[in-house]
């Protein structure tokens, strides 16, 4: 089955580029080239292909709001975002817009033509986490203190409500309940319930519930 | 200088006490009129007295407003004094209860004129008022030169009071002006330095530029070079120069997202995760009239953005299976930061269903993108995806990826 492609980017030399590497391939067709979001968007209804490679940044419409019109006007069409920085904050607006993934410009020919074939099937396509490193630093340093829904599971478990009770008056799953246990556990030094409840009341963590349901 | 820096200038506190000396005008021509009409002597000429009076009221009404906007002007305010001056020596021929419109006459010339104007029209009205005492029968000599004396000296009194607070006010409008001068320096100062910041950081930039990218671009060009000649000579070289380029384009790509990323500003308001999340779920409840909540819990900050399109993708998954299957009441979307994972539960409280049972069935009804994609996509991120349900309980879905230590490496 062919897979037939719009390609929308306001740089010709980033097109060209993308055409070329595409052209080699025998399942894609490229049936037009926008340089605003207003062009893709028109595309998009004129030739319903099954993937568009939308850039963020374009004038005349920008991608997240292209990508909006196009998602909504076009249900067949998935829209895989091409951007060169991973750290920029439209990435999540444009997913939130409908598209299906995205990708970085510089991604390996076989790794983009992969994720061609993965969005035309609508499945998610995620960029590798080059800028992880950065982002990284900003990184919460290890708090010794409980956070505040830490102490609240804490004090359910205190009162005698089991995994699944606390899970249910939180409104998360018991394997949250759990994750936040394991976390208690460790900030506390302690190995089971009992013993984080006995240790959180001795620090002044926790106070004792006034009554016992 | 300071011709034009007369008094008339309608600034500060001068200006805003100006409509005194008209209400003391007014306050002064009434006093004088009814004294002028309450003394036996006016006569028969009380009539014609307050006519006068009143023509010289409207005289002054008449120039009321024009002599306060018509600045630098000479013609108007003399003839608004020569008018004055008449009627006023008219009705003290009639009566010398005028005389006390003396206190009055003086501060209007000083008021309407630039200041050497305002001193001629002052012995004009001193010579004025000096006639008319001359004129006062049965006095002796001495006593004429001595009031003529007494009308000058006073006269100059009023001439100095009235230089004196003019030069005040032109010091004054000098000190506004240098203040203003002062401001506006100290504004000019400001936008230097600024200017000079940003001289600076461009030079910094240009620096940065210069040693990472330009370098590059300089080795990609030789290789290129290189390339091409060894191509033409049909050297095996030339694959070598070829992928040696392409190194070094991927490491200036590199370097320039690294300058990008460190000047771009702080990510804008609502393009984070929590709020996009927000967003969704609000979405879906004003859409299918359900109750909706989310909660953030933990340390929120920024995470990788794979991680965190990640965990919208799910939420979008999970919300859409909710509209779909669930026909639940309420649903609550939570995101638990802690160190070393980001966990999204969303929990809805409809129909369930025997997880054990359907689990292989139930993801991708929608043709495409479902729950089992979502959870390969976790499973590759390092993280897991997990479904808790039972028929009648509702379902919580629960996404946990990990964060930081294991991203990055």
């Amino acid at each position: 089955m062919t897979i037939r492609l719009v390609i929308a980017d306001d740089h010709p030399v980033v097109r060209d580029g993308l055409r070329g590497m595409l052209a080699q391939q025998a399942d894609f067709e490229i049936v037009g080239e926008a340089a605003t979001g207003q062009e893709a968007v028109a595309l998009v209804e004129r030739h319903r292909p099954e993937v568009v490679l939308m850039d963020l940044r374009m004038p005349a419409m920008d991608g997240v709001t292209a990508t909006g019109r196009i998602v909504a006007g076009s249900a067949a069409t998935h829209v895989l975002v091409l951007t060169t920085y991973d750290t920029d904050g439209d990435i999540l607006r444009a997913v939130e817009a409908g598209a299906t993934g995205y990708l970085l410009k510089d991604t390996p020919r076989e790794e983009l033509f992969a994720a061609i074939r993965a969005a035309a099937r609508g499945e998610t396509v995620l960029a590798p986490a080059v800028a992880a490193r950065l982002v990284g630093h900003v990184r919460a340093p290890a708090e010794e203190t409980l956070t505040a829904r830490e102490v609240e599971v804490l004090a359910l478990v205190a009162r005698g409500c089991t995994n699944a009770e606390a899970a249910r008056r939180l409104y998360i799953s018991e394997a949250t309940v759990k994750t936040h246990l394991l976390h208690i556990f460790g900030k506390l030094g302690v190995d089971d319930r009992t013993a984080a409840v006995t240790r959180a009341l001795e620090r002044g963590l926790l106070s004792l519930p006034r009554r016992q349901r | 200088m300071g011709v034009k820096t007369g008094v008339r200038r309608h600034d500060d506190a001068w200006a805003r006490s100006i409509w005194v000396w008209d209400g003391g005008f007014y306050a002064l021509l009434a006093f004088s009129t009814a004294i002028a009409l309450g003394d036996d002597r006016t006569g028969r000429a009380r009539p014609l007295v307050l006519v006068l009076a009143v023509v010289f009221g409207a005289w002054h009404g008449l120039f009321l407003r024009r002599l306060r906007r018509d600045e630098g002007e000479l013609g108007l305010p003399l003839l608004y004094l020569a008018g004055s001056f008449l009627l006023w020596f008219v009705l003290v021929q009639f009566s010398l209860g005028f005389f006390f419109m003396l206190w009055i006459l003086y501060p209007q010339a000083f008021r309407v004129l630039e200041i050497r104007v305002a001193v001629a029209a002052a012995v004009v009205l001193t010579v004025l008022s000096t006639v008319r005492q001359l004129m006062l029968p049965g006095q002796s000599l001495a006593d004429r030169m001595l009031d003529s004396a007494y009308g000058f000296i006073a006269a100059a009194g009023a001439i100095l009071l009235g230089v004196f607070i003019n030069r005040i006010i032109v010091q004054s409008t000098q000190r506004k002006e240098l203040i203003q001068e002062l401001e506006a320096t100290r504004a000019e100062l400001a936008a230097a330095e600024r200017q000079a910041g940003v001289l600076d950081e461009r030079e910094r930039l240009a620096h940065e530029i210069h040693d990472t990218l330009a370098q590059g671009f300089t080795s990609i060009v030789l290789l290129l070079q290189a390339a091409e000649a060894a191509w033409a000579a049909g050297s095996p070289e030339a694959a070598q120069h070829l992928a040696q380029a392409r190194r070094t384009a991927s490491e200036n790509l590199a370097e320039a997202r690294r300058l990008v990323w460190a000047l771009q500003p702080a990510q804008l308001s609502g393009a984070s995760l929590p709020e996009a999340l927000a967003r969704l779920t609000e979405r879906l409840g004003e859409e299918e009239g359900l109750d909706t909540s989310t909660a953030v819990t933990g340390p929120a900050r920024p995470l990788p953005t794979a991680i965190e399109v990640a965990l919208l993708r799910v939420a979008q998954e999970a919300l859409a299976n909710v509209r779909r299957h669930a026909k639940a009441g309420r649903v609550t979307v939570t995101l638990s930061y802690m160190d070393d994972v980001a966990v999204l539960d969303v929990q809805d409280d409809g129909v369930g269903f025997d997880v054990a049972a359907s689990r292989p069935a139930r993801p991708g009804q929608d043709g495409g993108f479902g729950l089992e994609a979502m959870r390969q996509r976790a499973t590759r991120l390092g993280g897991t995806l997990a479904i808790e349900s039972a028929p009648g309980t509702g379902t919580t879905l629960v996404v946990k990826l990990p964060v930081d230590r294991e991203e990055g490496r």
